[in-house]
């Protein structure tokens, strides 16, 4: 049973969904390894400043998770409003892209395996 | 709250809260994978069969809040984790273990990035998107699975309370 996408109430959160996941996984990576979190905490004096700050005798360690999760939600989710507005995307193109939201990531395991090369010493 | 309990038995409480909640997860993704492997079972009544004649659809719901609450708990763990125990377990040359950790990090980020879809998926009747459906849902529970396994072994080389 095949469904026709614009029948269905939900499909502007179906097409965006599906982009946004496609998408967030790519811009995370890339936000770690080009050192761009929307922010940095330091944890052991609560401070947070708002781009990539390296870590400093005062401050103590810095943690960039936090950061790197604002930026992928918050690019991926302009960029996947964008594209569904000027993208016609039909069920069958929907379903084409949404088997790469999860082959994305196994593409982007060897990459991130190797951005950790200094834990595996 | 600190007041009125040790700070290591209130980050223990926050780090089983935690495991807990991610167990409840384990077993709801674990069910729904197998419940979609069911077409290729040879129809005998034993263990797995059993394990997996469950409706997956009824599942989604609770993934998704599971996830979202483990992913939420845990981060809010992790900027104590990161003062007091990746600086040890460095020290201690656990450099391997530190590094899985971090993959782990980077997975369970990308599982909450594939949740929007793999809600919105599971949503729709019928089978257009059965395949980015089961192969949606295999990922998570990969992740899940090597995501539990890394904070147990982390939390075995050095808990809160250590």
């Amino acid at each position: 049973m095949s469904m026709n996408l614009s029948k269905t109430h939900d499909s502007a959160l179906l097409k965006f969904s599906i982009v946004f996941s496609l998408i967030s996984p790519t811009v995370y990576f890339l936000a770690d390894v080009y050192k761009l979190p929307f922010l940095t905490y330091f944890p052991a004096t609560d401070e947070i400043y708002f781009g990539w700050k390296a870590f400093n005798e005062e401050s103590g360690p810095a943690m960039y998770w936090y950061g790197w999760l604002l930026t992928s939600l918050f690019i991926s989710a302009f960029s996947s409003s964008f594209l569904i507005y000027v993208l016609p995307l039909s069920t069958k193109k929907l379903v084409f892209l949404s088997n790469f939201s999860w082959i994305a990531i196994i593409l982007l395991i060897p990459f991130l395996i190797q951005s950790l090369k200094f834990y595996w010493r | 709250m600190l007041d009125l309990i040790d700070t290591n038995v209130f980050w223990s409480i926050l780090l089983i809260v935690h495991g807990l909640i991610s167990v409840a997860l384990l077993g709801a993704l674990t069910h729904q994978t197998f419940a979609l492997r069911k077409g290729q079972s040879t129809g005998q009544v034993n263990f797995y069969n059993r394990f997996s004649s469950v409706n997956p659809a009824v599942y989604t719901y609770a993934i998704c809040l599971l996830w979202i609450l483990s992913f939420v708990f845990g981060g809010w763990i992790y900027s104590k984790y990161r003062i007091n125990i990746r600086i040890p377990l460095e020290q201690m040359g656990f450099m391997k273990t530190q590094g899985f950790f971090e993959m782990k990090e980077h997975l369970v980020s990308f599982g909450i990035f594939l949740l929007p879809a793999y809600f919105s998926i599971w949503k729709l009747q019928g089978h257009d998107f059965d395949v980015p459906k089961k192969y949606l849902t295999y990922m998570l529970c990969f992740i899940a699975w090597f995501s539990f396994l890394v904070g147990h072994v982390v939390n075995n080389v050095r808990g809160f309370g250590q």
